[in-house]
């Protein structure tokens, strides 16, 4: 029988708030640094990107500050600031060749200041450089890149390759209620996801499919604490399901694939993969009004779902919002009121008809839109691209600006 | 024409540090491109089959006609082709482009002459279906008889297949300007065409405003970026010609030994290095992976892509304004260049590894068998 709502269940991951960082002490941090103040210039960077936290002379004291499982230190040593966050001890029992290149094809690479570095069978994630090259921008970089790289491949390396812990942070555990209700959300999300993939075979929509493997990948994020092996498994594969340029067949697929082993997944064995991680650096992007406006005001994409929604394909409307709403709460930290809002309305919607969930997101995301948005304009939108006119054609120089091997050269920065 | 045909042509790739283009001989030492693909650089590349590269000067340029003329170092070889100046092009003849599409290695691509004699903008161009792409400018366009009945120079970019070149009449009339010049640089007056040598406010010939065509730029080049002067700098004091090196916009690539080293700004942040040294071999990987990851590479670092073992280094782009660590730096840049031609050998020898492709090693290895 097929699919005929989706079950809302209330986050067990405890939501992030925006920082609301101090952002005039980074313009005080370049003046500090254009004046040649680099300690100052140095402090100033830190106390911007942790704040109330106690950062005092890094020659005297290290600071160490947590992200998700990694533990990050930063000194003065030697006229350098080093940074380091250790990732794991390789043994002779875990596939250590596996590990290491690992480590060389995906944590090192060019375009990145940091690198792993290898101390007997330790592995390290590095920056260090001379104070006086520390340019707060610099800084920050390493700052905000390094401890979410390590936090991302520690769990990894330990999962996949039988690496060690190596001084890994302390992840709070759950309560029992907590697991009961972690687990129970896991087994409905992917029993959902089944369904929901086959509804997509029937249809053969791409855009029906970009929204069910929206919602594999983001209610999992949005609702559940997960901190080890498990969430890297799931990104894993997630870049092939969730890839809205790929091969649909080989989407669904791996997601069925996916669902699959996610089902599969022994009790004891996900519930260790849960977890309150603490997160000095917002592991999230700040949530704005542009940002709902974007999904909810005006543009391609609700002009879509409108169409959809007014002609007789509720299904799609509502499965559209609903993947919207558990986007914006996975991947933003919102306002608390903000938050409520979104989750005020998947949670109306759960458990609704298509129809009845579709004609009730629709209106409330316009609310959020009213209550949250005032002027601002979305980040996306855009209309439909016109046929080139001939009057138009520009001349095009056939020279190179650059060669073929410069695509490959681009370099990724979150 | 097969494969073997275009090898042997006397057409090259060109290099500045605005990009790449093509360009074909018509003598020994003298090359013909485009305007476009040169300027404003008056030293150019010249990239060979082996990929040895050879120092270019510009000596004319006609920026209206979109035509150049580079004086080569030493003379690369191929075949000179001849220009057909008087073709009597008609629609649907076959016509062949040959040239370096997208930095690709010496491409032939086929047409037609869709219209013999097109005006766009005042001037006339033979019109051709034949594919162009970035990376064509300044090759020749040629017809069944092998003859250069244009030189490649755009297409349309909001259309498909409309692609034009300079009529061979045009670019013969520019190259007998040539031999009869005496000065060792001159741009052609865009309305005119009297040669001028140096840069004025007025034609002496025409009397057009020179300024407002902004032909001072061909004279006076513009400064380079910081970053590329930095990098330009660095190269020369670890003893490569960073005209040389130059594959367009803060992009430089060049061989140190057997190793090939790139260069590039990947993004606003960011000075990259890298040189692809080896392929992991056989056996002792996990020895080779250690020494790979080894601290004491810092500042450089180690890493696989493609399987392809790569040496690099990056540098903030604010290191780059960091006046009182550029010595140091550049220090850096001379140590990575020296180091990536010690450590593809020293991989080989030490832990098995292979030749990457696309490096000259085995090509050396090669010539020195033979």
């Amino acid at each position: 029988m097929a699919i005929t709502s989706l079950t809302y269940a209330a986050p067990v991951r405890r939501l992030l708030r925006p920082l609301n960082l101090d952002y005039a002490l980074l313009e005080a941090a370049s003046a500090a640094s254009d004046d040649g103040q680099v300690d100052d210039a140095i402090h100033k960077v830190f106390a911007h990107l942790f704040p109330g936290a106690a950062v005092g002379d890094l020659a005297a004291q290290p600071f160490t500050f947590v992200q998700g499982s990694s533990q990050v230190t930063a000194r003065v040593e030697d006229g350098q600031l080093a940074i380091t966050v250790p990732l794991v001890r390789l043994t002779p029992t875990g596939n250590a060749v596996a590990a290491l290149r690992y480590a060389l094809t995906t944590i090192s690479g060019s375009g990145q200041l940091y690198q792993p570095r290898l101390r007997g069978d330790d592995l390290y994630l590095e920056f260090r450089d001379k104070l006086t090259r520390m340019h707060p921008a610099k800084v920050l970089e390493v700052l905000r890149r390094m401890p979410v790289e390590a936090d991302r491949c520690d769990d990894w390396l330990v999962g996949q390759f039988g690496a060690q812990p190596l001084e890994r942070a302390e992840i709070e555990p759950l309560s029992e209620d907590e697991l009961a209700r972690a687990e129970a959300a896991w087994r409905m999300h992917w029993d959902e996801v089944e369904e929901l993939l086959k509804e997509s075979q029937r249809k053969r929509s791409t855009w029906f499919l970009n929204e069910v493997s929206a919602i594999a990948l983001f209610r999992v994020q949005f609702v559940l604490p997960i901190c080890g092996y498990l969430l890297a498994r799931i990104s894993e594969s997630a870049a092939v399901w969730n890839d809205g340029q790929g091969d649909p067949a080989k989407r669904e697929a791996a997601l069925a694939r996916t669902a699959r082993e996610m089902k599969a997944i022994p009790s004891a064995e996900l519930r260790a993969n849960f977890g309150h991680a603490r997160y000095a650096l917002a592991p999230l992007a700040e949530g704005q009004p542009s940002t709902l406006a974007g999904y909810f005001g005006s543009g391609d994409y609700i002009e879509t779902i409108d169409k959809y929604r007014t002609q007789g394909k509720s299904f799609e409307a509502a499965l559209a919002l609903i993947s919207s709403c558990t986007y914006l709460l996975a991947r933003y930290a919102w306002p608390e009121d903000v938050a409520a809002a979104l989750m005020d309305g998947l949670a109306k919607a759960g458990g609704k008809p298509w129809r009845d969930a579709a004609a009730l997101l629709w209106d409330h995301c316009k609310g959020l839109v009213e209550q949250f948005c005032g002027d601002a304009t979305g980040d996306e939108g855009g209309g439909e691209a016109g046929e080139p006119d001939a009057d138009d054609a520009e001349l095009e120089a056939a020279t190179t600006d650059e060669t073929i091997d410069d695509s490959s050269r681009d370099e990724e920065t979150p | 024409m097969s494969a073997t045909d275009i090898t042997d042509l006397g057409v090259y790739q060109v290099f500045t540090g605005g990009g790449t283009g093509s360009g074909f001989l018509i003598a020994p030492t003298v090359l013909v491109t485009n305007c476009h693909v040169v300027a404003p650089y008056r030293q150019v590349a010249v990239e060979l089959r082996d990929r040895r590269r050879v120092l270019g000067t510009v000596r004319r340029i006609h920026p209206q006609r979109d035509l150049a003329i580079v004086e080569l170092a030493s003379a690369p070889g191929g075949e000179i082709l001849a220009i057909h100046a008087a073709a009597d092009l008609k629609p649907n003849q076959p016509i062949s482009i040959v040239g370096f599409p997208v930095g690709l290695p010496l491409s032939i691509t086929d047409g037609v002459v869709s219209n013999p004699s097109q005006l766009l903008d005042g001037q006339h161009f033979v019109q051709t279906d034949a594919a162009i792409n970035p990376g064509n400018s300044g090759g020749p366009m040629l017809d069944a008889a092998r003859r250069i009945v244009a030189v490649t120079t755009c297409k349309l970019r909001a259309a498909d297949n409309v692609g034009f070149g300079i009529p061979g009449g045009d670019a013969q009339t520019f190259i007998d300007g040539f031999h009869a010049q005496t000065a060792a640089f001159g741009v052609q007056c865009p309305a005119c065409d009297v040669l001028l040598e140096h840069a004025e406010r007025y034609c002496a010939s025409c009397g057009s405003d020179l300024e407002s065509l902004e032909l001072a730029t061909y004279f006076d080049p513009p400064a380079p970026h910081p970053l590329v002067g930095f990098v330009e700098d660095a190269l020369t004091g670890a003893g490569v010609d960073p005209v040389l090196a130059r594959h367009g916009a803060a992009n430089w690539s060049f061989y140190s030994g057997s190793a090939p080293i790139e260069i590039w700004s990947c993004c606003s942040e960011h000075l990259c290095f890298a040189s692809p040294l080896a392929k992991p071999g056989k056996q002792r990987l996990g020895d080779l992976f250690r020494y790979l990851l080894a601290a004491d590479h810092a500042p450089f670092a180690f890493d696989l892509d493609d399987n392809v073992i790569r040496l690099h280094l990056t540098l903030h782009i604010t290191d780059v304004f960091a006046h009182g660590d550029r010595d140091e730096l550049a220090g850096w840049v001379a140590k990575f260049v020296a180091s990536a031609d010690r450590f593809d050998n020293q991989l080989a020898a030490d832990f098995g590894c292979e030749p990457a492709p696309a490096t000259q090693l085995t090509f050396w290895k090669e010539q020195a068998r033979s």
